[in-house]
């Protein structure tokens, strides 16, 4: 007898899960994107900048004449015209404070000093340019360590401070640890510098600066977190809130170099108050790569003790941060040294300890969540790094070692010994299937044979837990607002869609995971909705786009607040259908009348009611927010492996295969995931093999354009084998965890543990990135001096 | 950055001493546009346009004799400031006469900003070629008929 065969499962276009093409790319492949540079609004003027050439300097005398008669300078501004304001300097995102515009001394090159406000960019270029200015050279703090050391010239007299000490953290058990690392059978100790880098995103950071007649503030600006400018705007300059209207357009990449407040904002919007025309500033490349906030700087030193089984059961951290003139990270107040103690990783220590002090340097400020949620990719470095050479200490293999030690699925949620609780994982699921896809032992068996014959190549693992997310008012804020996010959807009346949020994507594809969300969660196809982030005046507060931070915080947000909708849209189903709200269920992306499908309303019917036929006493409309305030953080995990080939005599490393297997919980576009990994893996790639920025003696930045500081192109990035597995967040609406930066944090490790174990033969324990081919062929020659 | 030289001259040790002791006399011996003075009697300032590669733009630049003996030895310091630049250098000069006269002279330098940085890679050429064509010149002036 034939079998019917079960009714097909209802869909929605654009649910979650599907690999729809990202919305927002209509515009940005065909070139209509909106970026700051695109605003031009009539009479706009420029504004340029002129810099500091020195590190650290007195200013004697800054002489503006030739400048004013530059043709079409309309101004210039210093900082004694700042400081007359009150707006000399103003606070950072971590409550130390920074110079707008210089009174008396400049701290690091490239150093804003004055500004110039033209007509156009060109006169406002020559102006700054004919800005002159008479410098005392003093001397030069570059390096952390000798910064601390008696006797070091102090920087920041002006906080009057006796050293150049910012401040120590620390976190976990340190007798316990001490004690425990005694009785260990083997510890291995690592010195681990993560260098200065730069997230050099293709358009720089800029904003154009606007006096209505109302005498209300108009900032587009590129920034990831524009209702926190927003107050932080209002608190600085005593501007009331609600005339203040921060605009972030469409970004070309922040990675976190745009979120702080930089002084060029300021002096643009001081400009734009004081002529009270428009006003445009946007850097150059050079003002990005030498002015900017720089990500890591990190000087790490990192113990790990195992006991004779090989289980891991130690581990003691201290941390030395170069965080330029002035502590200018974007970390959540209580944790200075961000997420640093996720560096437990994915193993049980029963004891562990952290410590980080912070120093100041004659460098820009900076430290920020450089596609690292808050210092995790330099807390999973080195953890991945050590285990590394835990495995190679003990001749164990270090898939062997870590499938040996990881916390198992069953732990979960996990309570880590440096306080956090993760939420849920399966860290040997996602190893095993990346050993299956790259065929892990048949490639040990032909690592072993061409290592019989002289020649190098190298397996690196990089099996890391990360923390997303940020967070949970009860721990996290930023200058005292709290970490929640925030999503208000409205359905109008022929059940179209409009959504606003309180982050703002930079790329992420917010504009079609969102609405994606909103598609699952409504019943309504994707291309009914529209998404909207990034204007203050519309938009509900939020704290923005930055460690991974959208999708478990707004996206979570999303979803309540479509259940919202939900619950008052059965409510006139019932009605509709005439029958008492307790025998409606949402089914099948319907209103259904339960046990009686036939009966049903879609969410489409229910809005046109909701203005022209809602039951009696209810108000009208279909909308809801939610400011969704997460209970925990969300940790996305992975393994990656790296198969390198290293050329004896020329040091050069050639990646020939990276398998990815990511977990980031339920997966919203699986395209968009795919994408995320890719450009996050290159990201990794970039640090581990080429990006550094170096200072010479003097102070002078050797990274100052793309000739000296490499990225990585299509010649240098392999091919991506990507993967996944699925575990989802058990405490997240959707079950999903975030994932736009696991593969920076993931990568370096994976990458520097290939080339390390390719010139185990050696004796080589580590190599700090970026591992060039110099470096290389200095380990493999120092070995094996010819 | 360090550099320095030496040559040798038929002209006599007080015609060599009267050249480099006059500020202006001696820097006629560049090829870059400037214009240099002397404020008084070891002092002197102006301007020089010079460049780096695609660095290019006059320099505000600021000297003083700070050390010498007559006929013998000589150290000028010098500071400029342009092209969102800065450099500092010290110069230091020492006449020997044996029949002709034997100049050494050596100077540190020290460049700030985008000279520097982004010219980091042509500077020391640049430095080396000017400073050979600047004793070069001041060889031919001195070899010339007074």
């Amino acid at each position: 007898m034939a079998t019917t065969p079960p009714p097909a499962k209802a869909t929605v276009h654009g649910g979650i899960g599907q690999s729809i093409a990202r919305k927002e790319d209509q515009r940005f492949i065909r070139g209509k994107g909106n970026y700051i540079d695109d605003v031009n609004l009539p009479g706009m003027l420029f504004l340029d900048i002129a810099r500091s050439p020195y590190a650290h300097a007195k200013i004697t005398a800054i002489h503006k004449e030739k400048a004013l008669a530059t043709p079409g300078v309309l101004a210039v501004i210093t900082g004694a015209d700042l400081a007359a304001a009150k707006l000399a300097w103003m606070p950072t995102l971590m409550s130390d404070t920074q110079m707008v515009l210089p009174t008396d001394e400049v701290m690091f090159q490239g150093q804003e000093v004055a500004a110039v406000v033209a007509v156009d960019r060109y006169a406002a270029a020559d102006g700054a340019a004919a800005i002159e200015v008479d410098y005392e050279p003093l001397p030069v703090v570059l390096d952390p360590f000798r910064a601390l050391e008696p006797g070091a010239p102090v920087l920041r007299t002006d906080k009057g401070k006796k050293d150049n000490h910012i401040w120590h953290w620390e976190v976990g058990d340190k007798a316990g640890t001490e004690a425990a690392l005694k009785a260990c059978a083997t510890v291995v100790k690592e010195k681990i510098y993560i260098p200065r880098i730069h997230v050099s995103s293709i358009e720089t950071c800029g904003c154009v600066a606007q006096v209505d007649a109302m005498g209300k503030l108009t900032v587009w600006m590129t920034t990831q977190a524009p209702h926190a400018i927003r107050t932080v705007f209002a608190l600085v300059s005593g501007l009331p809130e609600q005339q203040i209207r921060i605009i972030s357009p469409d970004i070309g990449g922040g990675f976190g170099g745009k979120v702080p407040v930089y002084p060029g904002y300021v002096i643009t919007v001081v400009a734009a108050l004081t002529t009270g025309k428009p006003v445009k500033w946007i850097e150059d490349r050079t003002e990005n790569l030498t002015s900017d906030s720089f990500a890591r700087d990190y000087h790490i030193e990192i113990e790990l003790g195992a006991d004779k089984a090989g289980k891991l059961t130690a581990l003691r951290v201290k941390t030395l941060a170069d965080h330029g003139y002035t502590d200018a990270a974007a970390n959540p107040s209580k944790f200075p040294a961000g997420l640093f103690h996720i560096i437990t990783g994915s193993y049980p220590f029963a004891k562990a300890f952290v410590e980080v002090d912070a120093a100041y340097t004659n460098k820009p400020p900076g430290g920020i969540a450089y596609r690292c949620s808050f210092r995790v990719t330099e807390a999973v470095f080195a953890i991945e790094r050590i285990v590394d050479s835990m495995a190679h200490k003990l001749a164990i293999d270090p898939a062997e070692l870590r499938l040996k030690n990881f916390i198992p699925p069953e732990a979960f949620p996990y309570s880590s010994a440096l306080g956090w609780t993760y939420d849920s994982g399966n860290y040997a699921g996602a190893l095993r299937k990346a050993m299956e896809i790259i065929d892990y032992a048949g490639l040990r068996k032909e690592q072993a044979a061409k290592r019989a014959k002289g020649e190098l190549m190298g397996l690196g693992i990089s099996s890391f837990t990360e923390i997303v997310g940020a967070g949970p008012s009860k721990t996290f804020d930023i200058l005292g607002i709290k970490m929640f996010d925030s999503a208000e959807i409205r359905i109008h009346p022929t059940g179209k869609v409009i959504a606003r949020f309180g982050t703002k994507s930079q790329g992420q594809g917010h504009e079609t995971t969102y609405g994606q969300i909103l598609a699952e969660e409504l019943g309504i196809p994707v291309e009914n909705i529209n998404i909207e982030e990034g204007d203050t005046d519309t938009a509900p507060y939020g704290l923005g786009t930055y460690a991974s931070r959208s999708t478990p915080t707004a996206g979570a947000a999303a979803a309540i607040a479509c259940r919202k909708i939900r619950e008052k849209a059965a409510k006139i189903a019932a009605h509709l259908l005439e029958v008492a709200p307790d025998d409606i269920e949402w089914k099948d992306y319907k209103f259904q009348v339960k046990g009686v499908p036939e009966k049903s309303k879609t969410m489409a019917d229910v809005a046109f009611a909701a203005y022209t036929n809602h039951p009696a006493g209810m108000e009208a409309g279909l909308e809801a927010v939610d400011y969704y305030d997460p209970p925990n953080m969300t940790y996305p995990f992975g393994s990656y492996i790296c198969v390198v080939d290293v050329d004896k005599e020329t040091g050069q490393v050639k990646i020939r295969r990276f398998v990815a297997v990511d977990d980031c919980g339920n997966i919203i576009n699986p395209m968009i995931v795919d994408g995320q990994i890719h450009g996050g893996l290159t990201m990794g790639l970039g640090p581990a093999l080429l990006e550094e920025i170096q200072y010479d003696a003097q102070g002078n930045s050797r990274a100052p354009s793309f000739l000296e500081y490499l990225l990585p192109t299509a010649v240098e990035t392999p091919k991506w084998e990507t993967a996944k597995t699925v575990t989802p967040s058990p405490h997240h609406p959707l079950g999903a965890k975030g994932v736009g930066e696991s593969a920076t944090v993931g990568a370096p490790a994976a990458i520097v543990n290939a080339i390390v174990d390719a010139l185990q033969p050696y004796g080589v324990t580590h190599i700090d990135i970026p591992v060039s081919a110099y470096k290389v062929w200095q380990a493999i020659h120092a070995k094996d001096p010819r | 950055m360090h550099v320095e030289g030496t040559f040798t001259t038929r002209a006599p040790a007080e015609r060599v001493w009267a050249l480099f002791r006059d500020p202006v006399a001696f820097t006629n011996c560049l090829d870059d546009p400037h214009a240099i003075h002397a404020v008084d009697a070891t002092h002197f300032e102006g301007t020089v346009t010079t460049g780096v590669a695609f660095i290019r733009g006059t320099f505000r630049v600021r000297g003083s004799y700070v050390a010498e003996t007559a006929l013998a030895a000589l150290e000028v310091k010098l500071s400029g400031t342009g092209m969102g630049s800065g450099l500092d250098a010290d110069v230091k000069l020492t006449l020997e006469t044996a029949g002709a006269t034997t100049v050494r002279w050596s100077a540190e330098i020290t460049l700030n900003g985008p000279v520097a940085t982004i010219g980091e890679r042509v500077v020391r050429g640049t430095v080396d070629k000017k400073t050979a064509a600047l004793f070069a010149k001041a060889q031919a002036l001195l070899e010339a008929p007074p």
